[in-house]
């Protein structure tokens, strides 16, 4: 599956989307599911560099006078089969010049290298990228089972990805199958490019609840344990000048948190390698336990039944 | 184009609640089982081996995919071959042939009693 020039599907969950940018080598950023569209939400997970809509693809026409064309714009053409995902997540990352955000080894080359193409060479830059693609590749699913029964899966090959995010002062749409970036208008000096964001993803969120489309939108944010130490050094300077109880529980409740954030780390880290992982032999096994200790036949009508 | 989420995918048959913590529990309080279990788990520093990691594993959206997908190639008879390899008997073999997962079952269990019945003699 993971051969020579190909690229897998890999699935849509924030938690492989945030190791595979780390597996990049990229620095201070990772992707949060963002289950409602709420300035509360945005206000916790702030800032907040790019939002990711994922939606089951269907074909729609993109007026070409809102096609922006700006050079400290970035955007590659989508040329790759499978690799919408690394290809809208790159996308914002080569857009973001946020001093949390370190590119890293492989992508500020590929950035460098590419800049004054045109949308469609860097397309076929990235496609032609073993770096990226064998990081890509690397979140592949067991062939074992990637091979089985997975292609009457019509649904597979319909995901698409786009993102928003602000660059070059405009509120930009991303989306790889596009001649460009989409032009959403101005953003304000001063203005909040998520409060202008909101509306637009919203209709677009109604839209498709109409027609019963599957959706999800995730935001590409700063690393919460960066943004947590960096809390908890301001509130101790603060603390140091003018000490309050206060500041002393908001530090000690940042410091649970970014334990929370090394557990979510590491529970990604099993996931992927669980995903990675042959379990034919371990599901013969358990069908042989069952078999040996209970009613492995009842468990399977059990499931059997469930399953209709 | 990217793959929808493991979670959001249609299986054929659902294990999630058959396989639940209260049917695992005492198979798993079980040593002789969980031996037979840890070493197919995945050989990494994170993964510890034991009766817990087991049962966290089956309860994974992964492991449900895994065993999910494995379903659904059975019943489309694409598993014969492999079932081969695993010496779960004659009968066993043909189930998976004939991509009867019922009579797979059947089989599993009727090995035990085989296997059982000298013993008891």
């Amino acid at each position: 599956m993971s051969g020579n020039g190909e690229w897998c599907t890999i699935e849509s969950d924030p938690g492989v989307f945030t190791e595979l940018i780390r597996d990049f080598g990229v620095k201070g950023v990772q992707v949060e599911e963002l289950y409602m569209l709420e300035e509360q939400l945005f206000e916790e997970f702030k800032p907040i560099h790019g939002l990711i809509f994922l939606f089951k693809w269907v074909p729609e026409a993109v007026d070409p006078a809102k096609i922006l064309r700006h050079n400290d714009i970035y955007f590659a053409k989508q040329v790759i089969h499978n690799a919408c995902a690394t290809q809208a997540i790159i996308n914002i990352l080569l857009n973001c010049h946020h001093a949390d955000i370190e590119l890293g080894a492989a992508l500020a080359p590929f950035k460098d290298f590419t800049q004054s193409m045109d949308p469609m060479l860097r397309g076929q830059c990235l496609n032609n990228s073993d770096q990226i693609r064998a990081v890509h590749n690397s979140f592949a699913r067991n062939e074992v089972f990637e091979t089985f029964g997975r292609k009457t899966d019509k649904d597979e090959d319909a995901f698409h990805f786009v993102g928003y995010l602000p660059a070059a002062g405009h509120l930009v749409e991303l989306d790889g199958l596009a001649e460009g970036p989409i032009d959403h208008g101005v953003v304000a000096d001063g203005a909040d490019w998520l409060a202008m964001a909101k509306p637009i993803i919203e209709e677009r969120m109604n839209r498709y609840a109409g027609k019963e489309l599957r959706f999800t939108l995730l935001a590409v944010v700063s690393d919460r344990k960066l943004v947590y130490t960096r809390r908890i050094e301001e509130l101790q300077k603060k603390n140091e000048s003018m000490p309050s109880d206060e500041a002393i529980e908001e530090i000690n409740q940042l410091k649970e948190q970014i334990e929370q954030e090394k557990l979510r780390d590491k529970a990604n880290k099993i996931e992927n390698i669980r995903r990675k992982h042959n379990f034919l032999p371990f599901i013969v096994e358990l069908f042989k336990v069952l078999g040996d200790s209970t009613k492995l036949s009842s468990v399977y009508e059990e499931a059997a039944k469930r399953g209709q | 184009p990217g793959a929808p989420a493991a979670t959001e995918e249609s299986a054929p048959i659902d294990w999630t609640p058959a396989l639940s913590q209260s049917l695992l529990l005492p198979i798993l309080s079980n040593p002789a089982f969980v031996e037979r279990l840890t070493p197919h788990l995945p050989q990494d520093p994170l993964v510890p081996q034991t009766a817990q990691e087991v049962m966290s594993t089956i309860q994974s959206p992964q492991f449900q995919q895994a065993i999910g997908a494995f379903t659904s190639a059975f019943e489309t008879r694409q598993l014969g071959p492999l079932i081969q390899e695993f010496n779960l008997g004659p009968q066993a073999v043909q189930a998976a042939q004939n991509g009867d997962f019922r009579a797979f079952v059947k089989a599993l269990e009727k090995k035990k009693e085989e296997e059982a019945a000298p013993a008891d003699s």
